[in-house]
This record gives structure tokens, sequence and C-alpha cells, in this order.
């Protein structure tokens, strides 16, 4: 069964763990831009960085068969400071519009403040305006009253729910998420937000329909295998085969074709690898015999 | 304020930071410039051995100085109090944030601990509001704990929202000043969400839970 990672930082990952990936099944991510570990002062990072997930990053996924798409958006935590904030507002319609953006994201709450209320509002008025869907980042802490309020920004927006992935869902979350006709997505960590045994308990309860599984992995402690684990403990616990394709394959496919910018059906083949590509000058290998799959 | 800068050069000089204090003028004289910069970035290298040093504070200064400032912290408070002399004062809060947001951690750390000693110290409330959202937990407990500058000046969300990441980065909750006082129904609202969070997860609630809602002393 081929897996969809919906939402993995590998900017912050090695080749190595592009390598476990691949060799679990993973033939698909999704990377959203988020923040780096620490607040970013200038506009100019942000600029780079996107670049960065749409060249470098893509052609690395790509050297080990996995296709790679991304999401553009102002990430909540930076939404604070007004100076890149507004900054980025700016570019943002320009990164949108870029090959493999499959969504505005990851945007939402995180402190719950003013500030990110109104970047928050702006970024889904971007994604109408781009006929993409969004990504959302809900805060970690006080998590229930942020999803509340998220749920409620997406509906003031007049955003389509189907168009919407509510992302880090928990036990106290994930009703109100699928009641509102969200996507729901659940980052399956080492030891906080969710872990494998806890998402097949929500999975029996509610089924597979708009549910999503993802790593989150980033530059902190997490693990990028996250989606092929879920699905062995699914399996172990005696979910069907179907139900597993669906969160972890299909779902994540479904929601982000809605940008038109992702074919499906070039998801089925495999992507032929051939690592004596180069991508400005460089390649990812330091002295190995490249892959090539189709010489 | 003045007096504060002089008491402050008083006890650097008197603890082994006259070179440094000699070798500032000119730098201090124009803060936005790279000398600067580079002045309050070598001061724990330039200090040496006696940087990390804890000098008593002055008696004038007790209230709101901490015991646990280093010689290095003091040197650097020194060096803003300088600063903020030659901008004007529309500057001042943008001058500390850029500071603040241009340190290592160790520096990040004295801007910090030392806010509360600044001119007018609520005109630096969105340097310590912005200093919560790191990941570095030395840095979020120089400005959570051991600090009266959030108590005495944070709007509530941005309060509420510090002390749950206490919790939540295992910074001791206990280490944060006037949070008696600061105990609204909104902060014991998000305490309690959190506690049943945690309970629908299957995983223990952190102590520290209780201490925000009041429940141990």
């Amino acid at each position: 069964m081929k897996l969809f990672d919906p939402h993995i930082h590998m900017t912050s990952r090695t080749t190595d763990d592009y390598q476990a990936m691949a060799d679990a099944g993973i033939a698909a991510i999704v990377e959203p831009a988020f923040w780096v570990g620490q607040p970013r002062t200038h506009v100019g990072t942000f600029e780079d960085y996107f670049l960065s997930l749409l060249g470098w990053e893509r052609f690395r996924a790509n050297q080990f068969g996995i296709h790679h798409f991304c999401t553009m958006g102002l990430n909540p935590k930076e939404a604070n400071n007004a100076r890149v904030a507004d900054g980025v507002l700016e570019l943002l319609p320009l990164y949108l519009e870029k090959e493999g953006v499959v969504a505005v994201g990851e945007i939402g709450y995180d402190d719950v403040t003013p500030a990110e209320e109104r970047v928050f509002a702006r970024q889904i008025e971007l994604a109408k305006d781009a006929n993409l869907p969004i990504l959302i980042h809900t805060p970690h802490r006080d998590k229930k009253r942020g999803t509340e309020r998220t749920l409620a920004v997406v509906r003031e927006a007049g955003i389509a729910p189907g168009m919407t992935l509510v992302d880090h869902n928990n036990e106290e979350t994930l009703k109100s998420v699928l009641d509102s006709g969200c996507w729901a997505g659940h980052s399956i960590y080492p030891k906080t937000k969710m872990d494998e045994p806890r998402m097949v308990a929500l999975v029996k309860q509610y089924g597979s329909e708009r549910i999503l599984v993802n790593s989150a992995a980033d530059w902190g402690v997490s693990d990028p295998l996250k989606v092929p684990k879920t699905a062995a403990a699914l399996r172990e616990a005696g979910v069907a085969e179907a139900a597993i394709e669906t969160i972890c394959w299909k779902n994540p496919i479904a929601f982000f074709a809605q940008s038109g910018r992702l074919d499906a059906a070039a998801l089925e083949r495999p992507l032929g690898v051939d690592q004596t590509a180069l991508w400005e000058g460089n390649s990812v290998l330091r002295g190995q015999a490249p892959r090539r799959d189709n010489a | 304020m003045a007096e504060t800068a002089r008491l402050t050069e008083e006890l650097v000089r008197a603890n082994g930071a006259a070179s440094l204090v000699e070798r500032a003028g000119a730098a201090v004289m124009a803060p936005a410039g790279i000398p600067f910069r580079a002045l309050f970035a070598g001061v724990t290298r330039r200090l040496g051995a006696a940087a990390g040093c804890t000098p008593l504070p002055p008696p004038e200064l007790v209230s709101s100085a901490r015991p646990h400032w280093t010689l290095a912290d003091w040197t650097r408070l020194w060096l803003v109090l300088r600063a903020l002399e030659h901008v004007p004062a529309v500057d001042a809060p943008a001058l500390v944030l850029r500071t603040f947001e241009g340190g290592e951690l160790g520096e990040q750390e004295s801007v910090l601990r030392t806010l509360t000693l600044l001119p007018e110290p609520p005109r630096f409330t969105e340097t310590g509001v912005a200093a919560c959202r790191t990941n570095a937990k030395r840095v979020f407990e120089a400005i959570a704990c051991d600090n009266p500058f959030p108590a005495a000046h944070f709007p509530d969300l941005a309060f509420n929202q510090m002390v749950m990441k206490a919790v939540f980065v295992e910074a001791p909750v206990a280490r944060i000043e006037g949070l008696a006082a600061r105990r609204t129904p909104e902060l014991l609202r998000m305490a309690r969400d959190y506690a049943s969070e945690r309970r629908a997860a299957s995983r223990p609630v952190p102590s520290d839970v209780a201490l925000i809602l009041g429940e141990l002393s």
C-alpha cells in the first residue's frame, strides 16, 4: 500500500529519513510552510524559505522517489510580528501561484491573539482568491477553545468546509471538526499530540471519512515514519485495509487535489529516480553510486 | 532613571567589568551600529570567569533586581541603559526588541531578566511577550520565572499563555512571580481544559496544573 504523509517539515530532516520513508512505502508528502524553530526577523528569510520548499526540497524528495508538494502561508506564531507579517502577506499571492503549491498553510491560531486572527482571516481570503484549500494549525495550548474559534473563523469567512483541513486534532476536538464538515488531521508524535493507540481508538469510533494522519516531523524530537507506523497499528487492531488506505493515501489526495495542482493518476505511478540529476549544480549524493530507475 | 544607570555602573565596575565600561563609550552613543551590538554580544567573553558571578544588588534596586542575575546580565543592563540615553524615546522599544531578537541565548536571557529595570518598563512589553514564543527553555524561563515583569506588565492573554506554556515546557510554575494576583477565571478555565484534555488522552496531568488552580500551595 502506498502511503502519503500530508504534513512533514522535511527541510529539517536528513536524506536517511527520506530513504527510510521511501522504504516504508511513503510515496508522496506535503511540506507545509511553518516556522523554523526560532522567529525570523526579516521578510527576506521567508522568501528564501519559500523558495527552498519549492526548489531544493522538492528536488531532494524526488531523488528518493517521493512526490513533494507544499503549502505556502504565514504561520500563526510569526503572525504576531507585524513588521514581518505584512511583508509576508504581500509576497503570498506570488508564491500561491507556484507549481506544486496545493494549499494555503499552515495558518490559524497559536496564542489566539488579535494579530493572529487578522493574518488568519486575510490568508483565507487569499486562498479563496487562488481557489486553494487551507491547512489549519490548531494551538497546542488552550486547544479546545482555540479549535472552536478556528471553526467559527472558517464559518464566518465563507470558505467551504470541504476545502478546509484542520490539523493536530485530539479526543476533544475531532467531533466538532468532523461535524463542521472540515477534514481532520492528526499529528502522530512520540510523546505529545496524538499517538498510535489513541489514533486507532479514534478511527474505531469515527471511521475513515475526512480523517488524515501525519507525522508533523520537524526539527524537534519527532518521527518521519509515523504514517507507516500508524497504518501498521490500525492493521494490527483489525481495521479494514480499505479504511487504512482511505486514511493514509486516498484522503490526502482527495483533499489536496482540490487545488487542481495534484494529479491523482500521476501519484499512482512510481516516480522514476535519477540520482545523476543535479539541482543548480548540486547533487544529494556524496560519492555514492547514483540510482537510476530507468537507465 | 539615570540613577539606575549610575548604580548599575558602580556595581559592574566594582565586580570586574571596569575595563569593559571604559571601552563602551563610543559604541553606546550609536546603539544602532554594529560596534554596540558587537560589544553587547562579547560581554561574557570579555568578562571571562567573572561573567557568571552573581553580585549582590545595591539596596536601592533590590525590589526589582534578582539575586540570580549574573555580572554579564548586569553589564548588559548597563549597556542598554546607556544606549537608551542616546535614542529618542519613540525608538526605545524597537532598540530593546532588536537587541533581544539579535541575541544568542545568553544575550536574550540578559535582556529579559533585566527588562524590569529599564526606564518606563511597560514600553518593553512587546519584547517580553515575543520572548515567550521561544523554543529555548532557558530563554523562556528568563522571562517567565523569577521575574516580576510579566505579572506587572503583560496583558491577560499573554500572561495566561505564558503560564500554560510553562506547564508545556516544564518550567516551574512555582517560580512565576505574581501568579496569585493574576489567577483569573480565564486562566483557571484554560488550566481545567488542559487537565481534561490530558485525561481524555489517558495521560497524567502535570502537578503544576494544580498549582495554577490554587489546589496546591
